[in-house]
């Protein structure tokens, strides 16, 4: 049997639906058989027949309300029906079915010869039929799809022409043009976007380092007025608090404290004695007791420990290269600390070394922020608690420490150096937390070259510092030793993940002609 | 002879030659026949002529499969007395009736099936 179909069969008589069963069964179709036209419509809504064999004389609902019903319904519609009937007596019965979008009609006591034909034909009639309202249905697919390419949506996987495309036809061929167009420019914006991200990254970086950069120089001109690294770090955090609370409460974006989890208490207390408590009263510490482009090139260091605690914490494969890099990085910091500016270097390796505890704070505040920063919570909103808190750390210290800044001193060019710090360290917490949050820790730890780089460059401009010739040895070191550590390439973000429809898709694009001359 | 052999052998090659599917067709006429007469009978006494027709018609169909020619015959008058709206005639259906026993008994006698 080249062609089988699915046959329905409707009859009252038991014996005349087992003998037409089993007629069309020997010619080998497939065929079910119901006894009234009731059960036949309901047959017919659940399954796809290629033809409905049909008794006109029935009880209950007869041939032609069956026939009325499928010709009415768009499911049933192109369902051809023969009318089994006796020729002798039944032939107006036959021409009213005709009439009503009966295909033929085949006698009772039929041949088995024009049994086969008539089923041949209706089955061939109906599979053309079916051909022809497929190939409609993708034509308009294929309309749908230019209609959606033309307002600007490139998705391949959303243009829904695949089987189009599996074509082999012009159609297909036409698809196939599309989904590759699509395809392409589809790539094309995904990559541009990407370049956008990257280059908006860079320019927070930048921003972002920049700013920093000028709190160490800051605070050593802060230290030559009067050192209080405590009292002047309450300060900072006092202006940064206000500032962040305020344009918080008039945002409507300040969360309710009651609301805060646990979980998000733990992360203020412990971002608030990291960043505030430890890194900044250590900066502001050490900048009163070494030359502020030393700190600026140790704050260098912050990438190498980011990327060192990834490594450990599993989160990338370390290389050889890598540590090569790191290995480059601390020879260039020896170099700062055992061949730096004689004389004044000599009396101060000590705080030397202990400025190497910056980079590790910093990597950990850098860790800490992109793993645990509570994304319900704004980042203004939570910087201005976190600085609350660290207010709360700061205050007893100094008392303790009696470390204070006079407020006489603050009228004067201590004023001005405490308000640009406060403007730059807290305007540069943001930068980063928004940098961290959009692009990772490992990427956003490079803000220390931006930093390190500003700072050398404001130490020059704001305190006249002359940099050493080894250290910009030792600095190119540090510089080639990041590079080889790579950390921009760990932080690029991965592309969105082709989804499986369209990585199937692509297989199919060789059904693209080659053009023909 | 109530049954034309030849129309018998004809059912077989329609339903595929083979001899058990014949069984089973003859099988299904001995069994749903009886019922039919049954409702031919009913409704002609209940005056339901749309119902004696349809009864009529089936049978005829189902009778000429079997070779029943003279069965057939008869239901076809049946029907096409029902059809131009005269009354069905008891007479008629009785000799419907008669026609209906013998073939069916000589159907048993050729299938070896009892009673």
């Amino acid at each position: 049997m080249s062609n089988p179909g699915r046959i329905l069969i409707v009859d009252d008589s038991r014996t005349i639906r087992i003998k037409l069963k089993k007629s069309v069964e020997a010619l080998g179709h497939e065929a079910e058989a119901v006894k009234n036209g009731r059960a036949a419509l309901d047959l017919l809504a659940a399954k796809n027949f290629d033809l409905v064999l049909l008794d006109i004389m029935m009880p209950g609902m007869d041939g032609f309300e069956v026939l009325t019903s499928l010709k009415t319904s768009s499911r049933t519609r192109d369902v051809p029906v023969i009318v089994v009937s006796g020729l002798d007596d039944e032939m107006s019965s036959v021409v009213k079915a005709i009439e009503l979008g009966a295909e033929d009609f085949l006698p009772k006591d039929f041949e088995l010869a024009l049994l086969k034909a008539r089923i041949s034909t209706c089955i061939e009639k109906k599979r053309l039929r079916d051909v022809e309202k497929e190939y409609l249905r993708q034509v308009t697919k294929l309309t749908k799809a230019a209609a959606t390419l033309e307002s600007g949506r490139f998705n391949p996987s959303k243009l829904g022409i695949r089987d189009v495309a599996a074509r082999t036809d012009g159609l297909g061929k036409l698809a196939s043009v599309f989904a590759t167009m699509a395809q392409k420019v589809y790539e094309r914006e995904r990559k541009m976007r990407q370049n956008i991200r990257t280059f908006r990254g860079a320019l927070l970086l930048l921003a972002c380092g920049g700013l920093w950069g000028l709190v160490v120089p800051l605070s050593k001109m802060a230290s030559l007025v009067e050192a209080h690294p405590i009292g002047l770090a309450i300060l900072i955090d006092l202006m940064g608090a206000a500032f962040c609370l305020g344009i918080s409460l008039k945002r409507g974006t300040m969360p309710s404290l009651s609301a805060l989890k646990r979980s998000d208490w733990r992360f203020v207390i412990i971002l608030a004695f990291i960043s505030s408590v430890v890194n900044q009263v250590l900066v502001y510490w050490l900048a009163s007791k070494l030359p502020a482009f030393i700190v600026s090139i140790v704050i260098v260091l912050e990438g190498f420990a980011v990327f060192l605690f990834a490594a450990l914490m599993r989160t990338e494969a370390p290389s050889m290269k890598r540590f090569l890099g790191l290995g480059l990085g601390l020879i260039g910091i020896v170099i700062i600390l055992f061949f730096g500016e004689p004389g004044e270097m000599n009396a101060n390796w000590l705080w030397l070394a202990i400025a190497l505890v910056i980079p590790v704070t910093y990597a950990t505040e850098d860790i800490y922020l992109s793993e645990f920063k509570p994304i319900a919570i704004d980042s203004v909103a939570m910087l201005g608690i976190v600085l609350v808190a660290s207010l709360l750390m700061l205050i007893p210290l100094a008392a303790f420490y009696g470390d204070f800044i006079p407020v006489g001193l603050l009228t004067g060019r201590l004023g001005i150096i405490v308000i640009l710090m406060a403007v730059a360290g807290n305007l540069a917490m943001l930068l980063f937390i928004a940098l961290i949050s959009s692009t990772g820790a490992v990427f956003a730890s490079q803000n220390a070259y931006a930093v390190t780089a500003a700072g050398i460059g404001w130490s020059m401009l704001l305190l006249g510092e002359a940099i050493p010739a080894l250290t910009w040895v030792s600095l190119a070191l540090i510089v080639v030793g990041l590079l080889m550590v790579e950390p921009k390439q760990e932080a690029e973000e991965e592309p969105p993940p082709l989804d499986d429809e369209i990585e199937e898709f692509v297989p199919k694009l060789d059904l693209v002609p080659l053009p023909t001359e | 002879m109530a049954i034309n052999r030849g129309a018998l052998d004809k059912l077989r090659e329609l339903v595929g030659g083979e001899e058990a599917d014949l069984l089973e067709l003859v099988e299904s006429f001995l069994e749903e026949g009886p019922s039919i007469m049954q409702d031919m009978w009913s409704s002609c006494h209940a005056s339901d002529h749309a119902a004696v027709r349809r009864a009529a018609h089936s049978l005829k169909s189902n009778a000429r499969d079997m070779g029943a020619f003279d069965l057939s015959q008869i239901c076809a008058g049946v029907e096409a007395r029902c059809a131009s709206g005269e009354p069905a005639s008891l007479a008629e259906i009785g000799d419907a009736q008669r026609a209906f026993d013998v073939a069916i008994t000589e159907l048993r006698t050729i299938f070896n099936l009892g009673k």
